[in-house]
């Protein structure tokens, strides 16, 4: 891939529409959860709508993550270590945060931890996603 | 004409102190990225139920009327600091291929937006819980497609003349 012109660039564009749809329905979620959007249905109403979503986009950025990783591997391991564990650090905290705590707690329909837990997703996912982007454009 | 004014802007102090900046740069490509998770990430939803593939549980105007603040949200953040990163280098983008494509999209996605609300969204209250009438399903998946183009050219700029 590190031979084409194109590669690369096709990659990351993948990985950025997953990142779209990603944060995308991890906000939706969280913003429920704050109360401050999609009111009408309930926080489990709106964690299985977007599940679905969540998923496709999780694929997304795997699938096009790794050939991403791949090209870039000796400059990750030699020059941003730091930054590339912590974005994996963070992936990994943010997907088991959601599916083993944010989507329980929307299905209990618990509302004491709801939004300390939305806080958390956020900042982790927000955190993921600037780390990301620091690999890329600093 | 056009040209003229990008050559006048990039000499003005806002593009020469983007340009000379070492953080405002890259801060203003995160807030674009990260705004555009909040607009695309919320009009590709709208766009999926008018197709028919997502959310279909709810109604369309349940959708819309939801999630229609967060993409104006999204798209302030996107064309403030993309206004913003057009200035800091209007003459290469205004020669680039790729972002010139990116306009017309823009445009495009614009006009089927606009259409779709004066026209057939009229009369959504009408649609009920099922499928969206035929020119709702056409318009999302106009919007669908546009949006996934922009993003696209949108990244190809960055790396294509």
């Amino acid at each position: 891939m590190s031979n084409s012109r194109y590669g690369f660039p096709a990659f990351e564009m993948v990985h950025l529409l997953g990142l779209g749809l990603l944060l995308g329905s991890v906000l939706l979620l969280n913003a429920r959860f704050f109360g401050l959007g999609l009111r009408r249905q309930t926080a489990a109403e709106v964690a299985s709508d977007l599940a679905p979503w969540t998923r496709l986009a999780l694929v997304l950025m795997a699938f096009s993550g790794i050939p991403l990783f791949a090209s870039k591997a000796p400059d990750l391991w030699s020059e941003e270590l730091g930054t590339f564990a912590l974005k994996m650090s963070l992936i990994v905290t943010g997907v088991a945060f959601h599916y083993w705590v944010q989507v329980p707690l929307a299905r209990s329909g618990n509302s004491t931890w709801g939004r300390p837990a939305a806080a958390f997703s956020l900042l982790v996912w927000l955190g993921a996603a600037v780390a990301g982007l620091s690999l890329e454009f600093l | 004409m056009i040209l003229g004014w990008c050559e006048w802007l990039m000499e003005t102090w806002v593009s020469v102190g983007i340009r000379e900046s070492l953080w405002v740069y890259p801060m203003l490509h995160f807030a674009h990225i990260l705004s555009n998770t909040l607009m695309f990430g919320t009009i590709v939803f709208l766009d999926l139920r008018l197709i028919g593939v997502g959310l279909t549980k709810r109604r369309v105007s349940d959708v819309a009327e939801q999630l229609l603040p967060w993409t104006w949200i999204g798209w302030g953040l996107m064309f403030v600091s993309g206004a913003f990163i057009f200035t800091s280098d209007p003459v290469r983008y205004y020669g680039s291929f790729f972002f010139r494509i990116k306009m017309l999209l823009m445009f495009l996605a614009g006009l089927n937006a606009l259409v779709f609300h004066f026209t057939v969204y009229r009369s959504v209250g009408t649609w009920g819980d099922g499928k969206a009438p035929g020119r709702a399903r056409l318009s999302g998946a106009v919007s669908l497609v546009s949006w996934i183009l922009i993003l696209v050219t949108g990244r190809a700029v960055g790396y294509f003349d």
